[in-house]
């Protein structure tokens, strides 16, 4: 699930939109472990305000 | 199969009966007692325990030896080093080591539209650094100030899932996980941190309309926070612990709290999870509105008429708590024992039952922890059908 903010990034999207010169499969794997830092980081910020 | 895991498998097997409404063979017993209650009675000092790690395993070993559970007995949510890291106003660490929670404002009223319009946007650049002021200065200082809460978040965390899982094997816990996420109601998102308990009571009566586009537009993020990334293992829950619905009018409550709540525990539901909500203070009046709610919610009751829960959610849901703290603290062992006998006679005919108290116990001096154990042993040793 994905939210609209400045802070939030998927990185499949900003990856292809952001960085096209990064080969589909190298991209693929950068998501994937980027991904999991963003949402982490996501669940901190809304772990703040519980 | 050790006699730890085989344990384990009986005692998942009762926790899955009753989460998927079905009769088990015995009443499980998942109390919830607070880490600092547990520091207390292992004899360690509140102002110096919470601030080394190490310290989680020593007392809760030392409570699992010592308490009946099926489930591991400990929960632990709030960390001083985080909030002393943050500059925190809205957890201030008192002089005997206690987390204070006193009324803030993380959202002025002139920053409704921000919200509406970009609640996490809104929740970076306006209500953090609110809350937190040592998030309120230049960008390189709170980076850094970031970098160092992040790190003590993930290693709480890590410790807490790794001693759990841990002692979970040693004492032979269900295999169950009812606390994966905590996220709030909507409505009591945006009250508790953003505007507060007084701000938020005259809103309501001053502007709804902005109250209610505030509360949608945050439930997105609530239900971003509670989901899984993948599929649910079996039997894992999120915990909604709900505060405001006690001091709202009928009708505020139906406009401005129930339909995004709504929305939140059906969608939790849907996706697998078991929404474990604590119905804190008295929700009797609004017990025909949680029979709406999908099947098999956990409602954790923290006071009101055991029977009339029974009666208007307890076929349809699970029910938990009502025994009163306050009598762990007062009476006697029989009669403390007595009054699980009452409530097990009231509660547990037909299943979806399990034990807990009403609320967990915060201090060693508010829960004489010679009638825990004699209440715990009792149920889970004799509430079998």
């Amino acid at each position: 699930m994905n939210i609209k903010s400045d802070y939030y990034r998927v990185w499949e999207e900003y990856l292809q939109k952001e960085e096209p010169e990064i080969e589909e499969v190298q991209a693929k794997a950068m998501a994937a472990r980027l991904q999991g830092y963003e949402e982490a980081m996501f669940g901190f910020v809304m772990f703040l305000l519980v | 199969m050790s006699d730890a895991a085989t344990l384990a498998q009986e005692r998942t097997q009762i926790i899955t009966d009753v989460l998927e409404g079905r009769i088990p063979k015995r009443v499980p017993v998942i109390p919830a007692l607070t880490y600092e209650y547990s520091i207390e009675y292992v004899g360690m000092d509140l102002r110096t325990a919470t601030w080394d790690t190490s310290n989680f395993e020593t007392v809760c070993d030392k409570i699992c030896q010592d308490f009946y559970a099926d489930y591991f007995p400990v929960i632990h949510l709030r960390f001083p080093a985080l909030y002393k890291t943050l500059g925190a106003i809205n957890w201030i660490v008192g002089s005997s080591g206690w987390l204070q929670h006193p009324e803030v404002v993380g959202l002025n009223e002139d920053e409704y539209d921000a919200l509406i319009e970009n609640p996490l946007n809104c929740i970076m650049e306006k209500v953090l650094p609110k809350l937190y002021k040592n998030l309120d200065t230049d960008p390189v200082t709170r980076s850094l100030v970031m970098a160092k809460a992040f790190t003590i978040f993930s290693e709480e965390f890590g410790t807490i899932g790794a001693v759990t899982a841990k002692l979970s094997a040693k004492y032979g816990y269900a295999n169950a996980n009812l606390f994966s996420a905590a996220p709030s109601a909507p409505f009591d998102f945006v009250a508790d941190q953003f505007r507060g308990f007084k701000n938020i009571m005259l809103d309501v009566r001053r502007i709804p309309d902005k109250v209610e586009a505030a509360v949608k537009a945050v439930t997105p993020l609530l239900i971003k926070m509670g989901m899984p990334a993948g599929e649910p293992a079996p039997n894992t829950g999120v915990f909604m612990p709900l505060h405001m619905p006690p001091f709202m009018r009928m009708k505020d409550f139906e406009r401005l709290y129930w339909p995004t709540f709504k929305e939140v525990v059906e969608t939790f539901s849907k996706a697998g999870l078991k929404v474990l909500i604590f119905m804190e203070q008295d929700m009797m009046r609004f017990l025909d509105h949680f029979a709406e709610l999908p099947e098999n919610c956990v409602l954790w009751f923290e006071k009101g008429d055991p029977k009339l829960a029974k009666e208007k959610v307890g076929k349809k849901h699970i029910i938990t708590g009502f025994y009163p703290v306050t009598l762990l603290h007062t009476g006697t062992k029989e009669e403390c024992v007595d009054k699980a006998k009452e409530l097990l006679d009231i509660l547990a005919p037909g299943g979806r039952y399990y034990f807990n108290f009403d609320k967990s116990p915060l201090t060693l001096g508010s829960a004489n922890p010679e009638n825990i154990k004699a209440v715990l042993d009792y149920v889970g040793h004799n509430a079998n059908y």
